[in-house]
């Protein structure tokens, strides 16, 4: 931005538990700075006088006690509001970190709760899970995130299912915190557990998605049986917005797999009491949470905005941590690209994204490379060798993308996340493809 | 603690009142003897004896330098409290007087206030310090003085022992003091009022301490800080200060004496000061207990007008090992006497009734700033006073069945205190003004880089340490950025995720990289970077014009002796430089090259003789402690670990190698640093290490200490 677009920064005076909401276009950068009082953005407290940069987000920043803000940059809305269902959120918390009280007391069997957010699309469940974390982190808590909204990827790429023990404050600009980088990320430097799903909506291959969701509630619960602080504190679980049949048994599902003992359902009234009707039982309560008026519909070219800034992150980092990738040649027969599904394979650039064929099978298919692999981006399988159908519930080691396809020297050009020769040769090619511009 | 001592610095008015008495330009000298002390954040001899002749040097500003060190130990963090508690040592012992005399006045509650706020390993130094006062060759401080100090603290001693309780330990000492023949000091009516003003200072800090929520506590603190510089800087009429002095007896908070504490021996032998029995530990009684009134010269009202103390009274343990209460620990005890007792006027009111007669006194008069000041703070005051919590006391009664109180730490308790939350969506939506406090109001320390507060416990300090230190290298790598460019590494595989733990902050552990099969990834995160700076090292180039400004700076070479310079090569390992023509810049330039006070270096020969330098003089420096007599010799390995033990597999990491990586950065900072470019952040760093060093050897002497007392 040049200094002649930098406008003056605009002061906001909150009032005890109001909240400014803001939202920022891509392609500007807003610096919000707390002046007096306190403030926190998805449950993390900001610092005072601290400089936080954001582009393309929507944003609320509430305050408990009253607070001075400075927000320099153009924001698409802006404004505040009184009414928010912030008490209700803490009180959720409040009820989690007693039972994780009890839990270090040895009560429930030393176990913390695994709370579950269901809701339709756009009630704020990402932000609410991340409210919870937040505050459960600032607590001294070190719950695991689960995240599986295979449309979003909040931590790694879209179409993934994964789970992230956290142990710091989630960053306020860069969100969860990008996933294991050797860059000083102000934020936290996370690790993911990362099973590639590949399909925008669990009703795409729904047996494939329960197949992965089992097995990463395998590994959680593995890893909670070690991990005691993790243990206490608890999970918290983040779903796509699917609440039809198919829905329906991927919640059932997930409850069953993940032992959830909280299920929070968010905005939307005959969810609730549908859940409560199926799966209130003793030991598991089902509990009803108003969204609040700031969520708003990203609608679809949002979200992909979003997958395309997650895909950039991923690779280039954010403008506080750059992160440089490594661009590689790759012999076509070095590499085995796979894809799940029906063999037969048409480019899936020739549909719009957010669409794909219907698969059914969870048999693992082979690719030729070509140029159909243009701009896609491919997983990266921790798998050694191509053994069905352990393949599949293999968990990923990373994301490449393919920049250039040569088709004469049936080589590949693609960008890999850091120097040195690709890891793994199992390549997983989904409906994932970016234009980096 | 951390905000609080923030907080002190910034009221804290004292000093600046006294230096128009001086004669000597003592401006100039408490500049100079503040920088130097602004340094002395770690326990350095070398500071320490040049502070100590500076002393010795400038005896004409000598009340001008006890007020710098005086200040000094005040507002310094409580991990940097000892050093300049060495330096008064050092001070009395090799100048004596006039210091003694001046230190004499304050001694008291100098050491005392620092002395509770500090942790157990330095309380040992401290009274390691404090032990070699009575028996050292010439006469230090008065019987009386020392007394007084030990006696202080003991009582800080059983009052933190006893599993918090919350009696303020002061005031028993206050008792003694007015028993006993005062000091040859030679008390005026001011002295007497002052030592007032800085007891119910130091009590009010103990109410904070024990309850850093305290904000009543804490704006009193700033009035009474005031209070006392006008004190300091006005003389009072006697009447004045009588009323003042009976206006303070109102604040003042009776305690009972404590389960008959033995008569404090007026010296100690062995420089520790003796442990108090065991059974002494138990809460003291309930009640508060009517003093001696004899003991003070002025009139004490009857203890039921102390029931509404804006901090914990004495009742306070009592709430807090009963079955739960539904009080937030935090909550200002609800005393019974209160009812039958005569209306007691609130501690709010007795403050403003302070400023009150202060106003009428003319002491405060409408045209002085400091005056305004103060009534607003009386003010605030007023609006500070009431319980914090209003409507705590309407809570149902929990009915969780939890564990014994003792077993939790005080978040938990304040998260349970609000009384089950029913994950109902009626319960869910009710608000909860005690729900904030939970949150907000029980963590005394907050980062002030990123908003983190740390949670109330024990280790809170040093989790706070971790933690500017983890900010510390972000923001350093975030400054190298531009020289050498970071990844996203590969994620691990989920047998290595399932075992594998991040870590908590105090560890600055990165996440694990991807095992290529290769060795270097065996080798430790901080290695890699190591590594990988050494690597940048290399590859960096500096163009030929920069090395010959840099060598011909301060005229020391011509253009074309620094030519030649440049091309004998390194002045360290002796091999010529790697010349490259530089495309963008179209010059001439040279690998690994850097210039150091005129000298041309490899910049990793450079960086590696700075790195093994500094680890002599952190060696040495670990070795010394100043005025203290006995150290040991054969010094066995502290054992103490820097953070609490976690079940994570990486939390096994020895020591040792925290040690290392912690010298490793000391080196790469200095590698940094030697461009002369020393900014805040390094300078963090630096204190934060040789604080960790100080650590280290405070461990060592408390170890000491013990074997000491079991060779007895």
């Amino acid at each position: 931005m040049s200094m002649a677009q930098t406008p003056e920064p605009k002061e906001w005076i909150l009032d005890e538990e109001n909240e400014l909401r803001i939202e920022i276009d891509f392609d500007t950068k807003v610096k919000l700075r707390l002046v007096t009082g306190t403030a926190e953005i998805f449950g993390t407290e900001l610092g005072q006088n601290v400089d936080y940069e954001f582009s393309g987000r929507k944003i609320a920043i509430f305050t408990w006690h009253g607070c001075k803000l400075l927000v320099t940059g153009t924001c698409s809305v802006e404004y505040f509001a009184a009414e928010t269902p912030m008490v209700s959120y803490l009180n959720m918390h409040l009820a989690l970190e007693q039972r994780r009280v009890l839990a270090s007391q040895g009560n429930n069997n030393g176990q913390g709760p695994r709370v579950l957010i269901v809701g339709p699309n756009d009630v704020g469940k990402t932000s609410l899970s991340k409210m919870l974390l937040s505050y459960g982190l600032r607590q001294s808590r070190q719950p695991i995130y689960v995240d599986l909204d295979c449309s979003e990827g909040s931590i790694t790429m879209p179409g993934c299912l994964t789970a992230t023990p956290l142990t710091e404050m989630i960053d306020v600009e860069e969100g969860f915190g990008s996933s294991a980088t050797s860059a000083p990320t102000a934020g936290s430097a996370v690790m993911p557990l990362a099973y590639y799903y590949g399909f925008p909506s669990p009703k795409d291959n729904t047996k494939l998605y329960n197949v992965l969701l089992a097995r990463l509630a395998k590994s959680v619960k593995r890893r909670l049986d070690e991990d005691e602080a993790a243990k206490k504190s608890g999970i918290v679980i983040d779903t796509n917005g699917l609440i039809d049949a198919t829905g329906y048994e991927i919640i059932a599902n997930c409850i069953k797999e993940f032992a959830v003992d909280v299920i929070i359902v968010l905005g939307h009234e005959r969810l609730f009491s549908d859940m409560t009707r199926l799966h209130q039982k003793p030991g598991v309560s089902v509990v009803k949470l108003a969204k609040s008026g700031g969520v708003v519909e990203r609608d679809s070219s949002f979200r992909r905005l979003t997958q395309n800034q997650k895909i950039r992150e991923y690779f280039y980092g954010t403008a506080k941590s750059e992160l440089a990738p490594y661009s590689t040649m790759i012999n076509y027969h070095d590499v085995e690209i796979l894809r799940v599904g029906e063999g037969s394979l048409a480019p899936s650039s020739a549909l719009p994204i957010g669409e794909d064929r219907k698969v059914s099978e969870t048999h693992v298919v082979k690719v030729e490379p070509g140029e159909h692999l243009l701009h896609s981006v491919l997983a990266v399988s921790n798998a050694d060798k191509m053994q069905e159908p352990e393949i599949l519930e293999t968990n990923l080691a990373g994301f490449i993308y393919v920049s250039e396809v040569h088709e004469a020297r049936k080589k590949l050009t693609v960008l890999s996340p850091c120097p040195g020769r690709i890891p793994k040769k199992f390549w997983w090619l989904g409906s994932l493809k970016w234009a980096e511009d | 603690m951390y905000q609080h001592y923030q907080q002190q610095q910034q009221h804290y008015p004292g000093g600046q009142l006294h230096h128009g008495r001086e004669t000597t330009d003592p401006n100039a000298v408490r500049q100079m003897y503040r920088r130097e002390l602004a340094s002395l954040t770690f326990n350095s001899k070398p500071i320490i004896t040049s502070l100590t002749i500076a002393a010795g040097e400038n005896v004409t500003a000598s009340s001008t330098i006890v007020q710098a060190i005086e200040e000094r130990l005040r507002t310094a963090p409580p991990g940097q409290k000892l050093p300049t508690l060495y330096l008064i040592d050092s001070i009395i012992k090799n100048v004596g007087e006039p210091y003694l005399n001046l230190f004499g006045r304050s001694i008291v509650s100098l050491f005392l206030d620092a002395y509770a706020v500090v942790d157990g390993a330095t309380r040992s130094s401290f009274e390691k310090v404090l032990g070699t006062w009575p028996n050292w060759t010439t006469l230090l401080f008065s019987r009386d003085t020392i007394g007084r100090i030990n006696h202080g603290v003991q009582s800080i001693h059983m009052q933190q022992s006893a599993s918090r309780s919350y009696q303020p330990p002061a005031l028993d000492n206050y008792n003694t003091n007015r028993a006993m023949p005062r000091a040859p000091e030679g008390p005026s009516g001011d002295n007497v009022l002052l030592q007032d003003i800085q007891l119910l200072m130091m009590q009010k800090q103990q109410a904070m301490i024990v309850n850093p929520g305290d904000q009543a506590s804490s704006k009193q603190i700033d009035i009474l800080r005031q209070l006392e510089s006008i004190v300091k800087s006005t003389q009072l009429t006697p009447e004045h200060a009588n009323m003042i002095r009976q206006q303070l007896a109102q604040l003042i908070v009776p305690v009972p004496p404590m389960a008959a504490p033995a008569p404090v021996p007026p010296y100690f032998q062995g420089g520790m000061p003796p442990m108090p029995p065991a059974s002494s530990l138990a809460p003291p009684p309930p009640m508060p207990m009517p003093m001696s009134a004899a003991g003070l010269p002025f009139n004490i009202p009857p203890p039921g007008h102390f029931a509404g103390q804006p901090f914990p009274g004495p009742n306070g343990p009592a709430a807090i090992s009963q079955p739960p209460s539904s009080q937030p620990p935090s909550a200002p005890p609800v005393a019974p006497v209160a009812a039958a007792a005569p209306p007691p006027p609130p501690p709010a009111a007795a403050a403003s009734n302070l400023f009150a007669s202060l106003m009428q006194s003319g002491l405060l008069g409408p045209n002085g700033t400091l005056s305004n000041q103060l009534l607003q703070n009386a003010v605030n005051l007023n609006r500070g006073s009431p319980s914090p919590v209003p409507a705590a006391a309407t809570l149902p009664m929990l009915s969780v069945p939890i564990a014994p109180a003792q077993q939790a730490n005080d978040l938990d308790l304040g998260v349970m205190s609000l009384g089950p939350i029913e994950l109902t969506s009626q319960d869910i939506q009710r608000k909860r003004p005690a729900a904030l406090q939970v949150m907000y109001g029980t963590p005394p320390l907050q980062c002030n880089q990123c908003g983190y507060r740390c949670p109330k416990a024990p280790d809170a300090q040093k989790k706070m340490d971790a933690h500017l230190d983890w900010h510390f290298r972000q923001n350093r790598r975030l400054k190298d950025k531009a020289k050498k460019s970071h990844s996203r590494s590969w994620l691990v595989n989920e047998e290595d995720w399932i075992h594998s733990r991040e870590g908590d902050v105090s560890q600055s552990q990165q996440p694990v990289f991807f095992d290529m099969g290769s060795g270097i990834n065996k080798t430790s995160k901080d290695e890699q970077a190591l590594q990988e700076e050494i690597a940048a090292l290399k590859e960096s180039i500096v163009s030929e014009a920069e090395l010959t400004h840099e060598l011909c700076k301060g005229g020391v070479m011509t253009t074309s002796t620094a030519l030649a310079a440049i091309a004998k090569g390194c002045s360290i390992c002796m091999e010529k430089f790697v010349k490259v023509w530089n495309d963008v810049d179209e010059e001439w330039s040279y690998k690994n090259a850097m210039v150091v006070d005129n000298v041309i270096y490899h910049a990793t020969c450079h960086a590696d003789m700075v790195r093994s330098n500094l680890r002599k003089t952190a060696l040495a420096e670990a070795n010394g402690t100043p005025a203290l007599s006995s150290t040991d010799s054969p010094k066995p390995e502290p054992v103490a670990d820097l953070s609490p033990p976690t079940s994570s597999s990486l939390a096994t990491e020895s020591k040792s190698d925290v040690k290392e990586e912690e010298k490793k950065d000391l080196s790469n900072l200095v590698e940094n640093g030697s461009s002369a470019d020393h900014d805040m952040k390094e300078l963090e760093l630096v204190t934060s290490l040789k604080r960790k060093l100080e650590e280290d050897q405070e461990d060592q002497d408390q170890l000491a200490t013990k074997k000491a007392i079991l060779s007895e």
